[in-house]
């Protein structure tokens, strides 16, 4: 039996005229949206290589809402999920996973039960069939940017990331450190490394539960 | 020279001889005003101070939680003592203002100096409204952890100094807005009860079937949705 193609869906976050972080005021051209989406290109270019389908969720400098993503990559029937940033502050060359999720001994949002009158998940609720998944995915993508890009932590973090909340497929989002280095531009060399990551942690991933370690 | 003239004279001599004396004493005054000049911020802050100053002598111990020394991406818990008071709204407004304050160093603090509480509510239901400046979302430094750590800290204040409020919305300048600056949901309340866990809970509810679509804010669901299964219900202490 031909095993499914995976898809990865690959966000590259903020665009047009949210520009994300900026770099310090010796780089003002450095900024998160035009980074992450350098990376997220070279990203797709090594994992089609490997043999993954990816679709960006943008493909130039134009101005999508977090609904606009979430709508494009809901319409997808399975796939993983990845949104990617590049955060102002942080220990350089590093990168931290999230799944949607509470932080230890913070607070969940609340989602007041809605009648819908329709037979279907809210759309602030998408990622709760997911949850676990998600988790799962980013602990295995971790220990991935633990040992490729060196100093990145170990376990990955929960985060309330509006972005995740409203994806319904196992979803993470990666924040690289950072753009306030010297040379923001060096962080596109991580996009190679990422990938490997990204599409070894899959793998693990869909392993069957027998044959993982 | 008539002696009118002269007790005229006279008079004009003393009283520049008073103006004289009285001049440094104006530069004085003058100079300690000017050093008194406060912004606007710093004024309001100095009066909410006073009323809980007015209302208590005794300052109570409180958890703050800021940046951690050891570590920019946790928080820690500094207890603070504080003039809290009684009132819940003004134990918040206390609490909240020494968080964005009253850092041990600048390096820890989660929220914006910049930043100001403009209202704080506490409705019947034990649902806190905390209203915060603009600055808040516009001078917090980009990325998914800053917000989180910023949304964690009030939390986790809110929830050491007022304990009878059980959750908690985030207003940005009066406004619902949907992310903090970008990043972390601001769309739903805070569930303050869920603190007292240990671990890390799921935020969502757990689903009780395999994953259904969802359906798109202001869109009819596809007809294939329709033949998902229905919406799990939130558990117990989610809502």
């Amino acid at each position: 039996m031909i095993p499914a193609p995976v898809v990865v869906i690959l966000d590259p976050a903020h665009g047009g005229t949210d520009s994300g972080a900026h770099g310090g005021s010796e780089d003002e051209n450095a900024v998160e949206k035009d980074l992450v989406l350098a990376i997220a290109q070279n990203m797709r270019r090594e994992m089609e290589r490997q043999g993954v389908r990816v679709v960006l969720t943008r493909q130039g400098d134009v101005t999508l809402s977090l609904d606009d993503r979430a709508a494009l990559a809901n319409g997808i029937g399975s796939g993983f999920f990845v949104t990617l940033h590049v955060a102002s502050t942080g220990q350089p060359n590093t990168a931290q996973a999230y799944s949607f999720g509470t932080p230890l001994g913070s607070a969940p949002p609340v989602f007041p039960p809605r009648a819908l009158g329709i037979e279907a998940v809210p759309w602030d609720n998408a990622q709760a069939a997911y949850l676990v998944p998600s988790r799962r995915l980013a602990e295995l993508l971790q220990v991935e940017l633990a040992q490729k890009l060196g100093g990145s932590p170990d376990i990955p973090q929960f985060a309330q990331v509006r972005q995740l909340r409203i994806v319904a497929h196992p979803a993470v989002a990666i924040e690289l450190s950072s753009v306030a280095e010297d040379d923001p531009e060096s962080l596109e060399k991580a996009a190679v490394p990422l990938a490997n990551a990204l599409v070894r942690a899959i793998a693990a991933y869909r392993q069957p539960v027998e044959a993982r370690p | 020279m008539s002696r009118a003239f002269r007790i005229t004279l006279l008079l004009l001599l003393l009283a520049v001889l008073a103006g004289l004396y009285e001049l440094p004493v104006l530069r004085r005054q003058l100079a300690r005003s000017g050093q008194q000049e406060q912004t606007e911020e710093q004024a309001r802050r100095e009066v909410i101070r006073a009323g809980s100053e007015g209302r208590q002598e005794k300052k109570e111990k409180i958890a703050i939680f800021w940046l951690s020394a050891d570590d920019p991406r946790e928080l820690a818990a500094v207890e603070t003592p504080l003039l809290l008071g009684a009132d819940p709204v003004e134990r918040a407004r206390v609490a909240l203002e020494a968080l964005i304050t009253s850092a041990p160093t600048p390096e820890q603090r989660p929220l914006p100096l910049e930043t100001s509480l403009l209202e704080f509510y506490l409705l019947p239901d034990g649902t806190a409204v905390a209203d915060f400046s603009d600055a808040l979302s516009h001078e917090i430094p980009s990325g998914i952890s800053s917000e989180q750590l910023a949304v964690d800290a009030v939390v986790r204040t809110l929830h050491a100094a007022v304990p009878q409020a059980r959750r908690l919305k985030i207003l940005i300048g009066g406004q619902e807005v949907e992310t903090l600056a970008g990043h972390v949901d601001l769309t739903s309340a805070f569930d303050l009860s869920a603190m007292r866990s240990a671990a890390p809970a799921p935020a969502l509810p757990a689903p009780a079937a395999g994953p259904p679509a969802p359906a798109q804010p202001g869109k009819s669901p596809a007809p294939e949705e329709k033949k998902t299964p229905p919406a799990p219900k939130p558990r117990e202490g989610e809502r």
